[in-house]
This record gives C-alpha cells, structure tokens and sequence, in this order.
C-alpha cells in the first residue's frame, strides 16, 4: 500500500498549500479555469532498492512533480515565485505521514526549465523522496 | 578532516569511495537526461514531430521516453506522453548503480531519429507540400548536449563530493 500511501501524503501536503493553486491530479479529469494558475501533481516512482538481503525491508523511492502552469504572456515573475514557495514547502527534510507510510524529502527540491504547453507557460518543481518499507 | 585508521578505517574509506563513485555515475545519468529532456521540449507539440508523422503519438512521448539502465539499453517506448519528462529524469535519478558495468540511455521511439538526424523533408512526402507543410530539419538534441558533457560531469563531481 505504500504507493497509495506515498501518492495520498503527498496530494495532502499540496491541498493544504496556502495560498491555495487550483489542483490537477493525476486521472483527473480537470478543465483549467482561463487565466487561472494551477499545479498538475505527478508521481513517478523509481525502481524499489532492495539495501538489505532479508524478505521485507525495501526502499520505496522517487520524484513527485508539481507542474506549475501559469497564464502565457504575462512574463515569468509570478510562475517563478510560486516555484520557489514549492522549493521551500518542501524543502529537504520534510516528513510526511500517510498511514503507517512515513515520506521523507531527501534532497532539496530542484526547479526545471519552463516551457510552453496548451497556452500556459509551465515549470516543474521535482521533489525527491524516499520511504523505509518494513 | 577525516581520520582513516587501521582495518575498520579503511573499511569505511573504501565504502565512501564507492558511494562517491555510485553517486558520480548516478549525477552524470541524472543531468544527461535532464539535459536531453530540456533540449527536447522545444520542439514538444510541433505537429511534424507528434501529430502528422505519428498520428497515435502523445506529444510529449518523446521527452518522457529516456530509458536508463545498465549494460543492455532498453528498446521499449511504453510510458505515456509527458511534455515535462518527469519518468525519464526519475529513472535516471534513481539508477540502481552497479559499478563496472555500462550505463545507457536510450530513446527508442520512431520519431527520435528523425528528431535527432533526419528531419522531415517536403520532398519525401510531396502531398505534405500541398498543404502547405514545410520542410523541418532535424533538432540535434542529442549533439547539442553532447556539447554540454564537460558541465554535466563537473556537476556531477560537485555532487559526489558530498557524498559521505
């Protein structure tokens, strides 16, 4: 359950987000609202670690995105902000709990390079992340 | 600085050459394909590449279809479109390093050789000219981060320092 777990943890943290950004999830349908900034939220799971010989202990680890896309045409100072407020949300150490699931940022987040899609200028925030699955 | 004394320091000096080395050849996989995935989302979306050649594509297949693994590289293309390239960068960024053995990084989608070296040309598709449609050359992603080699390994040396 922990790629449930994972998945759930981190969509929390992000509804929780304030000042709120209007959410896609993944499988969602989700129409933006025009001139509207919101934030697609991806998981993209790594292959398991396995660091120890024994049945159950595995490492859960990845990167969620959140792609912020902001209206084109009206410069990249706010969709940069807002990326860093993301950066510093969850910065490196961030823990969260989902169940019996404990996520836990290990690298500071990085910012990629922007890039036009369907009419909105989007930069991905990558947050590296790791669980101890016993 | 670090004192490495007698049987058990060496011990521990060998497992810290060998995270830093695992976390040199994981850096270099990781900025190579962030640097492909960058280079490639220029052209994401250009009707040439992802609608018309490839009417089935996602556009966005192309940047997310970085595979990175050790000795045989992979031929399979199966992820879905993802303009952002986010399972190309988390797949390299997470490669289970096995030293001693050769790292690839492969994209094996039809339209990367004609994105990479071929381009599409009028006169292959005469009917294309009709409508309109121009010749487009080939983008080069590959070459151009080729160019960039030197600063992704610098990078990625930064980064292995720090690995304890």
């Amino acid at each position: 359950m922990s790629q449930l777990n994972i998945r759930k943890a981190f969509e929390k943290k992000m509804i929780a987000f304030s000042p709120a950004i209007s959410l896609s999830f993944e499988n969602v349908s989700f129409t933006p609202a025009s001139n509207v900034p919101y934030a697609a939220l991806t998981l993209s799971p790594a292959d398991v670690r396995n660091p120890t010989l024994g049945d159950n202990y595995h490492r859960e680890v990845g990167l969620f995105q959140v792609l912020l896309c902001f209206p084109i045409g009206q410069g990249t100072n706010a969709v940069a902000t807002k990326a860093e407020e993301i950066k510093l949300y969850f910065k490196r150490g961030t823990t969260l709990t989902e169940s019996d699931t404990v996520v836990i940022v290990d690298k500071t987040p990085s910012i990629g390079r922007a890039y036009v899609e369907n009419n909105r200028l989007c930069i991905p925030v990558r947050v590296s992340y790791f669980t101890n699955e016993f | 600085m670090t004192i490495y004394e007698g049987k058990a320091g060496i011990a521990a000096l060998r497992a810290k050459i060998k995270r830093q080395e695992e976390t040199l050849v994981r850096e270099i996989a990781r900025g190579l394909v962030e640097n492909l995935v960058e280079n490639g989302q220029d052209y994401i979306g250009d009707t040439t590449y992802a609608g018309i050649e490839f009417p089935d594509n996602d556009p966005g297949r192309f940047v997310n279809s970085w595979y990175t693994g050790d000795d045989v590289p992979s031929l399979g293309f199966s992820r879905s479109g993802d303009r952002s390239g986010i399972d190309s960068i988390s797949q390299a960024q997470f490669l289970d390093v096995d030293l001693g053995k050769t790292i690839s990084v492969v994209n094996s989608t039809p339209e990367a050789i004609f994105i990479e070296s071929l381009g599409w040309k009028v006169e292959d598709l005469p009917l294309r000219g009709i409508v309109g449609w121009k010749d487009k050359p080939a983008k080069h992603p590959v070459a151009d981060v080729a160019k960039n080699l030197d600063s992704i390994i610098t990078d990625a040396i930064e980064e292995a320092r720090k690995a304890k």
